[in-house]
This record gives C-alpha cells, structure tokens and sequence, in this order.
C-alpha cells in the first residue's frame, strides 16, 4: 500500500508538473507540493519577514511531522520516491556523511533565513526535483518528442497525416543544465550505493519533520517477543535502527513500517504514545550555536555580495518579481516559472545575481524576449516572488529599458538598411531619427517595456547591438504597476503612438514632410 | 488619418483617368484592343467576403486556378499576436473567403501556412484565422516554426540571394494562393503580396543584415511562384507598419490577380502611406521585381476589373 501511496504522489507530482500551464483550470494549484512544503514556506517568511499564505498549505505537512514524524518522506516525497525506485535492494551501508549533517544544514539555512537570506530552495528536496524536472527532464522529453516526430515524418508525408507532418514541438533549453546535472547524478549515485542518503544524511526538511518527530506520538514499538535477530536494524531503509533493536530514532524514521512487516517475531509495532525515544541522537549545544552562527556569517557575507554582482550585472527579472532584497528573500529557486514560461526567456542565474542567487529565474533576452500576452510566470509562483498580475498590469511592469550601441547597429555604424528591432517591438517603443540621409533607428525609454524581443531579433551576430537592462524596472512589493507608471510617465499603450519619425532636433517637425522608409525611391 | 470612401473614389477616379487619358485620346475607340494589357486584376470594394468572391468570379472564378484534387496553400498575414482590429494580419474574413473558394472549386485540402514571429500558436490564435477557418473541410492551419519543415531551394539566376529555406509546402503544393494583408512597412515602405512572401523563408535576418532587401524580395517573389495574389485592402495600416500599432486606413478593397507585381502596384496606391503615399516605381522592391520582368507596375499596362458589391 505503501508503494501504492508513493507511486500515486509522485505522479501527481508530476501531473502537476506538466500540466501547470493549465493552471486556471486546474482545482488543484499546480505547485501545490512547494506550497505543501514546509520549510520552504518557514524559510521565505523568515527571510522576507512577510507574512505568507502559502504557509497555511505547509500546515498539514507540518501537524503530520507531530503526529507521525517523518511521514511524508516515507509516503509522500516525489524525490524520495524517487530515490527509492533507484536504489539496491542490497543491505545498507554506513553511510559516508553521518546523519547529523542535514540537522546541521537545516538550522544553517534556517540562521540564514533569520537574517534575510533565503537560500533553503536550493537544498529543499521538492524545489531540487522540480527544478530538476525543468532543467533536465523537461527539454529531454521534448527532445524525444522532436525526435519521434522526425522518425514518423516521412511516413505521415507520405500518407498525407496533414496535422502529423506539420506537428511540431517546443524544444526548450535551459541554462545550469550541466551543473543541474551532475548535481542530480551525484546524489542518485551515491543513493545507489547508500540507499536513501539525500534522506538520511542530507535534507533539510526531513530533519524539519525529524525535529517535529521528537514530540510525535506515533511510536514504534518492539515487544518481548523480540528475539534480537537484527533483522529490522539491516533492513531499514532510513537507518533509524542501531545497535539495539528494541530502540530507534523517530528522527530518522520514515514510517515505512517495514520493520514490523518483516519481524519474524510479530514483535514490532506502531502504535499513539509519547515520550522521548531511546535511540535519539542530538545535536549539542556547541554544534547548534556554531552553526546559527555560521547561518548568519554566510547570510551576512552573500548579502553583500548580492548587492555588489546585481549592481554590476545585467540581470532582469520576470515581470512582477518583487524588489530585489525581497525577491531574493522569497524566491525558493523551484524553477515553475522558467517551466510554463512560454518563449523560454526565463532561466536560471548563475551568479549574475551573487552566489545566493543560483538557480534564480532572470530574462535571458538574447535567447527571447517576453510575450506581451502572457502573465504565466505569477500564476505558478507557490511563494509569490513574483506576483500573480492580469495582463494589463503585467504590461506595465517595466522589466528594464533597451539601448542601443550605435557601434555595433548596422543602421548606425554600417548604413545598411535594418528595422527588425523597429518591426518587432511590441511596445511601439523604437522610432527613426533622420541623420546622414538615412532613418536610424532610437530607443524612446519611456515606451520601453524591456521585453527584449529586439535583442534577441537583432541580426547582428554574437552580442545584440540592442540590449536590455534593468535600467528603469518597476519592481513593487503591493500596488499596481499601472499607477506607477502612470506616476513614471510611461506609456505601454496599444493604440496608435506617435510614429513619426523623428526628425532633426533643429528642423521643427512641421518644417518638414515626414521622412519616408529607406525602401522608397524619392520621387 | 482616415480615407473615407468619397475621397477614395474620387482618387481612384482621378487616377483611372489618369492613367487612361493618353491612350484614350490617341485612339478612343479601340484603345485596349491596339496595347493589350499586360495583366489584369480585379479591384473590388464592399464588404470582404462578397469583394473575394466577386473579385474571384471577375478573374474567371477559382476554377481557373484550382484544379480538381489539387493542394493548395495560402499564405496570409499573420506574424503577430495581434486581433483584426491592428491590421497587422490579414482580416480572418479573407483567409477563409479564400479558402472556401478552393475547398468549392475541387481541391483536395488547403494549407494555411504562415512563419509567424513569436509565440507562433498565439498568432494561429488572435489573428482569429485559425478560429475562422476551422469548419472549413480539408483546411489546415499551421504556424510553422520547426526548421525541420523548411527546405533550401536554390535561387536561379539570383544576383543577391543564392539560395533560402522556404517552407516545405510552399514547394509542395500544386497551387500557391499569398492572401497578404496592406500594411506600411519602415524598412520596404509598404508590406503587400511580395514582401508578405519573406513570410514563407526561415533566415529573415539575412535579408536585414547580409543582402540588400529590395532586390532580395524580387528575387524570392521570383522563385516562389506564386499563382494567384488576393490583397486584404480591407484596411490598410497606414503608418508604424509592419506592426504597428499604427494609424488605419479603410480602403474597403479586396484586388486579385495572377501578377503579382501589379497587384501590389494597385495596391500602392490604394492608400496615403505615411501621409503621404507614393507610386508603385518609387517602392524599389516593386519597382525591383518589374525590372526582373517578374509583372508590370506600370498601371497604364494594367487592366483593373473594378466593381462594389
């Protein structure tokens, strides 16, 4: 039944996963296990000091740690699961970091999170296997798909299959996908010869419901008919048994009540009851205030640093990201939005955004610019680091201004005639200057949504000749983005603008007739 | 600014006498039949689905072009994410006129087949073309975006482009029907039948950065070949073209012909681009595929079957 259950959560899982594009439709929200999760919701209210609704959803997770200790990893954790299915059934090994280390790791992030630093989605199983799913598993199936169609194409040409020849899919692509990777090999490789060590050695929230575990009540109990054969303590998958079979720590049970199922003397038991286990291991009052206080060194120094690389970098975040401080205090690095993101633009940081930042979803505006029509990203976002605007908000959530280096553009710098950044802006933000015989084209700022369409249509080869920084963004924790700029003076309008091309700032524009495109002869 | 429809006829006049005037007075009576024209299209103003289907019936009828169990493809407007009301794809209303028309003369199926910029499946969507043509039968609509459905061709004879990647369709299909909509365009001045085709080749950029894009357009125009142009002058956007948004013009004309030079021609002079309009041998594509003997843009040459339905 057990299986059944894991079987089951992680499919839903990973229906989520993929149909979150639905995500109106849906009656389940489709981050509902990053919602569910509780010390990612535990980390991004310390660290924004903002009062989060997710954290209601964490709840039950959080109440089942009390009950039943660490349940969920054994029953409910799509990773987890998925560490299970890929382990030896071999006997375990001792493992080769000790099981204290992910109590170390959870009260670290936590240290940090209390100093405004929130970097528990990097380590936070469910945000590592989303993320894990969009970097990696995503674009490999459509790279199956791709291919797949490829294979079946001739034939469907052949017998007129219109709609199966002219199909074709997304292929996305996502950069970290290296580093992504071999994050994921590594752990399932070390799963591989220690099953369950991302569970018993390392992750931070099984040592949060493991800490809730010390006050369950849900107790495993052995009975006299225990005759010491030591099955269990070889058998158990989360190394919650010692040397003394009759004892165990409910801190790194998971549950799996597989103990009592393979005693051969009945003589294991679940059963209510309360009281400190024997078993226990504890951390020490030494370890917990060194590393609280290496939470907070680290937390002081990756605050620094963030202020220093997002000064210095070019970094533009999705549209209706929080400021950035506050931002970073709320993004849990999960990866939703980079997933539903239509265009792809969306993808992760390196350290564009200071080390703390990896994983963090920025514009990448030379791969594509961001879709006018579409405010997805807000819509997945379990912690509303982005928030969740209508369209016409979203369009007036400025992502930054384009600029234009006159050295590199082929109008400015090698008078041949190019328009694309004009022809695709969507904002009607690019207009022509009349200068040496011919219309150049300008960026007019106040127009400029910093939606990149331009950088990435721009046919100059290697590095745009326009780019967009996050000169001029609009990042606001509450209020609308429409009064603002309203108040900024911009205009995102859809309606006729002013075209005109932009003459000679000493000719007065109604001295003269208005210049005509490059493609007409003078008469 | 708006064109309003006595203004229009009283231009359309003007320039029909024009352009008749000499002959007429040089020899009154059998003017056409000592110069026969070069080409002849049909311009018709009204409402669009009957202008189509008028414009269609005076070239002939569709009959003429699609045979019975032929594979058509249309190529429309629809680069942009955009709803009819932007005039920056052609009106849903023609596309399927069009369509229709083949589906009644005998083809076998029709594809509607644009490269669409970014995000292709909204383009299919808002233009409100893929909605329009759905309950047509044997009628496709694809916003192609997969390199793989595009193939080289060589250009013969090129002197700018040797060679592009059209889309597969294009060079499969028995008929080619373009069904572009009028618009300005800031780099070729007007964007209509010819330049609508640069739709139709993956590598746009090259044509922006590497080629001198007038003759390049011609040159493509002279390798596609296309067998029937029907122009959506329903609107025509004025100024900020190709995507506006942008000052709209309603010329509330649909022109049909087989050259597709003089089609675009006709259709320069539909509308006062940019305030100020101009003639079809100043647009240099234009004036570059009349050159190439691709069609005439000499309206003198050209016989215009107008009606108003």
């Amino acid at each position: 039944m057990r299986r059944g259950i894991q079987l089951f959560s992680l499919i839903l899982f990973a229906l989520l996963f993929v149909l979150s594009p639905l995500v109106e439709k849906l009656a389940l929200p489709p981050d509902l296990f990053l919602k569910a999760d509780p010390l990612l919701g535990i980390s991004a209210v310390l660290a924004s000091r903002r009062l989060l609704g997710l954290l209601l959803w964490s709840l039950p997770v959080l109440l089942s740690a009390f009950v039943a200790g660490r349940f969920f990893c054994g029953w409910l954790c799509p990773l987890g699961t998925c560490f299970e299915l890929c382990s030896t059934k071999k006997a375990q090994k001792k493992n080769p970091v000790p099981k204290k280390a992910k109590f170390y790791l959870l009260l670290f992030l936590l240290a940090a999170a209390a100093c405004t630093v929130n970097i528990a989605g990097i380590f936070d199983p469910i945000a590592l296997i989303t993320r894990a799913f969009t970097i990696i598993l995503y674009p490999l199936t459509m790279l199956g798909a791709a291919t797949g169609l490829e294979i079946f194409r001739p034939a469907a040409d052949y017998l007129s299959l219109i709609t199966l020849s002219h199909a074709q899919v997304h292929e996305p692509v996502f950069s970290l996908l290296p580093l992504t990777v071999i994050v994921m090999l590594a752990l399932f490789v070390l799963n591989y010869t220690y099953p369950r060590f991302w569970c018993r050695s390392l992750c931070p929230l099984g040592a949060l419901l493991g800490v809730g575990a010390r006050l369950g009540f849900f107790r495993r109990r052995v009975t006299d008919g225990c005759t010491s054969c030591m099955k269990c303590a070889r058998d158990c998958p989360a190394g919650a048994l010692g040397q003394e079979p009759r004892e165990y720590d409910p801190q790194e049970c998971i549950c799996c009540l597989k103990c009592g199922k393979i005693c051969p003397a009945h003589a294991v038991d679940f059963s209510p009851g309360t009281g400190a286990a024997a078993g226990q291991t504890d951390m020490g009052r030494r370890g917990l205030l060194t590393t609280a206080a290496a939470g907070a060194l680290t937390a002081f120094a990756i605050t620094k640093d963030t202020a220093e690389k997002v000064n210095e970098n070019r970094l533009i975040r999705p549209p209706g990201a929080l400021p950035e401080s506050l931002f970073q205090g709320t993004c849990i690095r999960c990866g939703q939005c980079m997933k539903i993101c239509p265009t792809n633009t969306l993808q992760p940081c390196l350290f564009e955004a200071g080390i703390a930042g990896i994983w963090s979803p920025r514009l990448k505006t030379r791969l594509a610019g961001c879709d006018q029509t579409c405010s997805l990203c807000g819509t997945v976002c379990p912690t509303g680091a982005i928030r969740e605007l209508t369209l016409d908000e979203k369009k007036h959530a400025k992502l930054g201004t384009a600029s234009l280096d006159r050295n590199r553009c082929l109008v400015w710098a090698q008078d041949r005639l190019c328009l694309i950044c004009d022809e695709q802006c969507p904002y009607n933000a690019i207009v022509f200057k009349w200068k040496d015989g011919m219309r150049r084209p300008i960026v007019i700022d106040t127009k400029c949504n910093g939606c990149g369409f331009c950088e990435q249509v721009c046919p100059v080869q290697g590095r745009s000749a326009i780019e967009v920084s996050q000169h001029g963004e609009i990042r606001l924790a509450e209020g609308s983005y429409i009064e603002k700029a309203r108040e900024l003076q911009l205009e995102f309008k859809n309606e006729p603008g002013d075209d005109a091309f932009i003459q000679e700032s000493e000719q007065p524009e109604s001295a003269s007739p208005q210049k005509l495109p490059e493609g007409i002869r003078a008469n | 600014m708006k064109i309003t429809r006595r203004d229009f006829i009283q231009k359309t006049a003007a320039l029909t006498a024009t352009a008749a005037l000499p002959a007429s007075l040089f020899n009154p009576l059998a003017s056409w039949a000592a110069a026969p024209p070069k080409a002849t299209i049909a311009a018709v103003t009204g409402s669009r689905t009957a202008a189509v289907h008028k414009a269609m019936a005076l070239l002939g009828g569709m009959e003429k072009f699609v045979k019975k169990g032929s594979r058509v493809c249309l190529k429309p407007n629809m680069s942009f994410p955009h709803g009819p009301e932007r005039a920056t794809n052609t009106h849903p209303e023609v596309v399927a006129a069009v369509a229709r028309l083949c589906i009644d003369a005998g083809a076998a199926e029709v594809i509607i087949i644009d490269y669409p910029f970014n995000p292709p499946e909204k383009c299919l969507g808002l233009s409100g073309i893929a909605d329009a043509c759905k309950e047509i039968k044997n009628t496709h609509s694809f916003a192609i975006y997969d390199e793989k459905l595009f193939e080289p061709v060589a250009i013969k004879n090129g002197k700018t482009l040797k060679e592009v990647k059209i889309i597969k369709d294009v060079l499969r299909s028995d008929v080619i029907i373009s069904v572009p909509t009028a618009k300005s365009h800031s780099t070729t001045g007007v964007s209509l039948g010819m330049k609508g085709l640069m739709g139709l080749i993956w590598d746009r950029k090259y044509f922006h950065a590497s080629v001198d894009i007038n003759p390049a357009i011609a040159e493509l125009a002279a390798t596609v070949k296309v067998n029937l142009v029907v122009l959506d002058a329903s609107r025509a956007l004025l100024t900020a073209g190709p995507s506006g948004p942008g000052l709209i013009a309603y010329p509330n004309t649909i022109v049909a012909g087989t050259d597709q030079v003089a089609v675009d021609a006709y259709g320069v002079t539909l509308a006062k681009w940019y305030g100020q309009g101009f003639t079809p041998m100043q647009v240099k594509h234009i004036a570059a595929a009349h050159g190439l003997g691709l069609g005439t843009a000499d309206l003198d040459e050209v016989q215009v079957l107008k009606a108003a339905v």
